[in-house]
């Protein structure tokens, strides 16, 4: 009888080390199972209703990505804006991404986390920064262009040093000495 | 004796790293020892320096043979020229001061000694980047630099605004070290060596590409205009790393590694025209960028950015010696405006808006009086250590054949430099205090005021000392005409009347939408607002679009399964779908015997 | 069928290969094809409906023009040459003749479109003698002419063969036509073959012979015609659902089976006489004869149609239709891989 026990709590031991060791039942190779992919596009309004309850939203601001094939299913097509943007002084639930618990992220969440991509509003257009700055570059390129044309030279004349212009001090070889230069004439 | 002097200024260093790994406990007075380390590697390092002036002797120690692959012998050498035994000992010096200041600065920090011990490694790093003799031991510490930067700006690791700070650093750093890599790869193929003296023998006029690639590399490196907004977001950081950062590492490193290279560079004019231009439009820029700024670190950031930007100026115009000049007396004053920024910064509870100080010569007299020192070191005031170096650049830049906008931009950001740095005095220093009560001013700890007063003496006297030592041979001095001794001078009172009056003028303007060229200068020239929005958006929806569409879509499954099936249904249908007329039959039999026949007879 | 008659025409059909088969006589090798032509017909007609009927005239005329044509090249061989001893004609104009000829009887591509209609319009044992017995004689033929033939010829034809059989087969859902298309690939390997080494022909048709028979008498048991109603054999044939599935890959040439020693040895030799784009892309065109033998097997083991089933107990019911040599040759036809060394070492 103990035997028979034994070997019974001894095999099911081994089942449940094996399915350690060995997890059964499909894995997806992205460890993304079926309830975590975004469920079919929805086509009716039903649909949609449920799928914003689904992602905690409201119906009026659900709207899902456009079926074109890209698989993006009945996720929720979020406003493209930065988690930077958001309020840095509420008491979010994970204040390093700026996100409250359950809230749905956007599809490209990793694009729009506080380091990457920025968009929040800037005093000028878009337009405006762009013209700005790429003018003043191309202005500045112009003008060393121009300056590389034109270069300044101011008349000037060496220094003059003792030494017979520091001749040795400049690596001058000591056996030879060399004519003292004359500028001057008698 | 020379050289095992050398050695015996690197070794100190080494031993408070090395405890570290032997007793990793938190010990109280490791701080110390760091600073005990830095010392007597100053102490010998000034004897080494001396001697070395007084000799004049330049050498080259090779310690260890590491390994030979193929034609290329990496061996660990060092190079004790004027460059590197000039530098040591004020990068030794700074770097004490910066050790002693974050003694007090960052005293509440349960991480101390891991942040002076980060201090010390990226100090290491500098010096085995100035001492270097190859390619390979110089690389080691240019990648030390930059990940050390990296630890350090992001040392407040709970901060994304530190990790985003940090991310930028190494970002931009990368950039640079592709140059530095390609520089390599080609230096390897084609002058066989990565020792300096056989390049320079090898190729004393190479073609334009490693030139170009070591000129990206110190772009990255010296945040030099295009690669430059890593720079002030750098200011995340603590303000002992700003200093040090700032003053005689990591920024410098670029500028350094040009003046290394510049017995290549000075023979080819493409390379001149370009550094010089860099060097122009980034310190043009940088002033433009500091004028509106608020921060107070961010200020001193854009003025380094600028000094660095006419370190290239002066590279470019061929004068590396009076490059150098101007790094080693920069260190000083600049070290000593961030550490006495830090102090106002710690005293006013950590604000760093300068419209939110004033009146801090009452409170902070000392550090008024040494922030005052500093920037009138920075704008090139006679007699001060900054008047030394930048008074000798804009007159070598006026005498010389060069190209006239950039000497035009040069002397335009000279006098920004008067503009903002009155700016700072204006506004942090002078006026009525617009702080909020009640604040703890306090500045009179020993840790906070010596390494302050060293500096100060330093900003005041070292130009001197240290242009003296230049020789007079490394750069022609010229007589010029008075007006051209004046130039530098005059343009730096232009900018500070000019200020005076502006900032006199605010208070009795009334607010008013500011024009969009406030904006340019207030929002860093939109480069940040635009490219960091831009590049990563693109690259990321790019890569998003390569892994799902193009990937997955086309490659895993248009490509082959589906393009498979087509092709096999349609031929199927195609070659067997028959009417069952034994006419059409014979008719199409009737072609292959044909051909059969033809191919035969 | 008048029995008498019936066993009449059998003989003649058995003679009529034989005598191609034993003559060396160029006009005797004929006339060894035309008795057998002329005897499979009635056995082709032998349903009497017009399918059959169509069949048969289609069968008749292919296979008479295919004669004449050979009759003509030997005349002109014997005008050539002088002689009726079968040997490789010296003039190639003759020997491509022939080989059209007979390529024309065995139905390979692209002259091949008769045979599935053909084995479609028969009931399925005349439809395994087309595709078996039938294509002795003219391969008989065929090896004693081949030095003489174009080989380039012979190896497009093999090459058209094999694709037609493919991509003909993927087509299908109708078994004699699938068989057929099977026929048709399986005639462009031996084809393939049989310039560098005929006798490796001479195992791939055994073995195809031996596959094909043992394919076909399954069939015949239950009278399966189409994919559909392969799916009722878990009902009726238990025992054969698991002993299909390895006849198919056999037939398909996956290894450890018997199907595999052919189309190793086939390409083997190929290889080692440096051709090499030729094997593969013959190997990559039979997967899909694999892909739609593998279909079958799906439908006969692998799956339940939902379609409607009137008695449960079908499989326990006694048979009527006796089979004696069915289990030694579906042994064959997968066990024999093993023996490969001894068949090919002649």
């Amino acid at each position: 009888m103990a035997v028979a026990r034994a070997g019974v709590l001894g095999i099911r031991w081994l089942q449940r080390a094996s399915r350690n060791v060995v997890p059964l039942g499909a894995r997806t190779a992205f460890h993304l199972n079926k309830d975590m992919l975004p469920g079919p596009y929805p086509r009716t309004p039903e649909e949609r209703a449920a799928a914003a309850k689904k992602y905690n939203m409201r119906v009026e601001d659900y709207e899902p990505y456009p079926d074109d094939g890209m698989g993006y299913g009945d996720y929720p097509k979020l406003p493209d804006r930065s988690q930077h943007e958001r309020d840095p002084w509420y008491d979010w639930d994970q204040p390093d991404l700026r996100l409250n618990w359950g809230e749905t992220m956007h599809w490209d969440i990793d694009m729009y986390t506080r380091n990457r991509v920025d968009t929040s509003p800037t005093p000028i257009s878009w337009d405006d920064m762009c013209k700005q700055l790429f003018s003043f570059v191309a202005f500045m390129v112009f003008m060393f262009w121009v300056g590389h044309k034109y270069p300044v030279y101011q008349p000037v004349a060496p220094k003059q040093y003792p030494y017979n212009d520091l001749y040795l001090e400049r690596g001058g070889n000591p056996s030879e000495e060399p004519k003292p230069v004359v500028h001057y004439e008698i | 004796m020379h050289s095992s002097m050398i050695l015996m200024t690197m070794i100190p260093l080494l031993t408070p790293i090395i405890i570290t790994l032997i007793k990793p406990n938190n010990n109280l007075l490791y701080p110390h020892y760091v600073k005990l380390a830095i010392i007597y590697a100053f102490t010998v390092s000034m004897l080494s320096m001396t001697m070395f002036i007084f000799t004049g002797q330049e050498s080259m120690i090779s310690n260890w043979h590491w390994m030979t692959i193929q034609t290329i012998e990496l061996s660990l050498n060092f190079k004790m020229d004027f460059f590197s035994m000039m530098f040591t000992p004020v990068a030794l010096f700074v770097t004490w001061s910066i050790v002693e200041f974050s003694m007090w600065y960052m005293s509440s920090d349960p991480n101390i000694n891991q942040f002076l011990k980060y201090l010390l490694i990226f100090l290491v790093t500098m010096l085995i980047l100035i001492t270097a003799n190859n390619l390979f031991q110089l690389f080691i510490g240019w990648e030390g630099m930059g990940i050390m930067s990296f630890l350090l700006i992001s040392w407040w690791h709970g901060r994304t605004d530190a990790n985003t700070a940090a991310l930028q650093a190494i970002l931009y750093n990368r950039i640079g070290d592709i140059g530095f890599i390609l520089a390599m790869t080609w230096f390897f193929l084609y002058s066989n060596s990565w020792d300096f003296q056989q390049m320079f023998i090898l190729d004393r006029t190479p073609n334009s590409f490693p030139l170009m690639s070591l000129l990206l590399a110190a772009t990255g490196k010296s945040a030099q205009f295009g690669l430059h907004p890593w720079l002030p977001s750098a200011m995340e950081g603590p303000t002992p790393v700003s200093a040090l950062l700032h003053s005689s590492t990591m920024v410098v490193a670029g500028v350094f590694l040009i003046i290394r290279f510049h017995p290549m560079m000075e023979n080819n004019s493409l390379i001149q025209t370009l550094t010089l231009s860099m060097g122009a439009i980034t310190t043009l820029f940088t002033a433009i960028c500091a004028l509106t700024q608020n921060d107070l670190k961010k200020i001193v950031a854009f003025s380094t950015s600028s000094q660095l930007g006419l370190m290239m100026v002066t590279i470019g115009i061929n004068q590396p010696h009076l490059a150098f000049l101007h790094i080693c007396t920069h260190a000083f004053f600049k070290a000593m405006l961030f550490l006495s920024a830090g102090s106002i910064i710690h005293s006013l509870n950590n604000e760093q808006d300068i419209r939110k100080m004033g009146g801090l010569f009452k409170t902070l007299p000392f550090t008024s009086s040494s922030l005052i020192i500093g920037s009138f070191a920075l704008m090139g005031m006679p007699f001060l250590t900054g008047f030394y170096s930048k008074d000798l650049i804009i007159e070598t830049a006026n005498t010389s054949y060069t190209n006239a906008w950039a000497l035009t931009t040069t002397l335009v950001a000279t006098s920004l430099t008067a503009m903002y740095s009155i700016r700072i005095i204006f506004f942090a220093l002078a006026g009525y205090p617009r702080f909020t009560t009640l604040i703890l001013i306090n500045e009179n700890n020993p840790k906070l005021m010596n390494p302050i007063n060293r500096l100060a003496l330093g900003s005041i006297f070292a130009g001197f000392l240290i242009s003296n030592c230049v020789p007079p041979t490394s750069h022609p001095q010229v007589t010029m005409p008075w007006h051209l001794k004046l130039t530098a001078l005059g343009v730096t009172i232009l900018g500070l009347l000019v200020a005076t009056e502006l900032s006199l003028m605010t208070n009795s303007m009334k607010l008013s939408t500011p024009l969009k060229t406030f904006y340019f200068s207030n929002m860093l020239g939109f480069y940040s607002a635009t490219t960091h929005r831009l590049n990563p958006h693109s690259s990321l929806t790019m890569s998003q679009n390569l892994t799902s569409a193009l990937l997955d879509l086309f490659w895993l499954e248009k490509s082959m399964p589906k393009m498979t099936t087509q092709t096999q249904i349609s031929a199927s249908t195609t070659s067997s779908t028959q009417k069952g007329l034994i006419k059409l039959y014979f008719l199409s039999f009737f072609i292959p015997p044909m051909l059969a026949l033809l191919l035969t007879i | 069928m008048n029995p008498l008659a019936h066993l009449i025409i059998s003989l003649t059909i058995l003679t009529g290969t034989t005598i191609t088969i034993l003559s060396s006589h160029w006009f005797l090798a004929w006339m060894g094809l035309e008795l057998n032509m002329l005897a499979i017909v009635p056995i082709l007609a032998k349903n009497t409906n017009p399918r059959s009927t169509e069949a048969s005239t289609k069968y008749f005329l292919i296979q008479a023009t295919a004669s004449m044509i050979l009759l003509m090249a030997i005349f002109l061989n014997n005008l050539t040459s002088g002689q009726w001893t079968i040997n490789p004609p010296h003039n190639q104009t003759l020997s491509t003749m022939m080989l059209i000829a007979l390529v024309m009887k065995m139905g390979m591509a692209p002259l091949h479109f008769w045979l599935p209609e053909v084995t479609q319009g028969t009931p399925l044992i005349p439809a395994m003698i087309v595709l078996t017995w039938q294509k002795l004689a003219p391969l008989s033929i065929m090896f004693q002419i081949f030095p003489s033939t174009n080989t380039s010829i012979i190896l497009m034809i093999s090459i058209l063969s094999i694709m037609a059989g493919s991509w003909g087969g993927l087509n299908q859902t109708q078994l004699r036509k699938i068989l057929a298309y099977s026929s048709i690939t399986h005639m462009g390997w031996m084809m393939a073959v049989l310039y560098y080494d005929p006798n490796i022909t001479i195992l791939t048709l055994i073995i195809y012979i031996f596959l094909t028979i043992s394919t076909f008498m399954i069939f015949y048991l239950n009278s399966n015609m189409t994919t559909l109603s392969l799916s009722h054999t878990w009902n009726k044939l238990t025992w054969m659902m698991p002993m299909v599935p390895l006849m198919m890959m056999s037939l398909g040439g996956l290894p450890p089976l018997t199907g595999f020693s052919p189309k190793w040895a086939i390409m083997q030799e190929l290889t080692k006489n440096n051709n090499l784009i030729i094997p593969l892309t013959m190997a990559m065109l039979t997967l899909m004869n694999l892909y739609f033998y593998m279909r079958l097997t799906y439908s006969i083991s692998m799956t339940m149609f939902p379609t409607s089933n009137n008695t449960k107990i079908n499989w326990q019911l006694k048979h009527t239709k006796p089979m004696p040599l069915l289990p030694p040759l579906m042994t064959l036809s997968t066990l024999m891989l093993p023996l490969t060394p001894l068949m090919l070492t002649n």
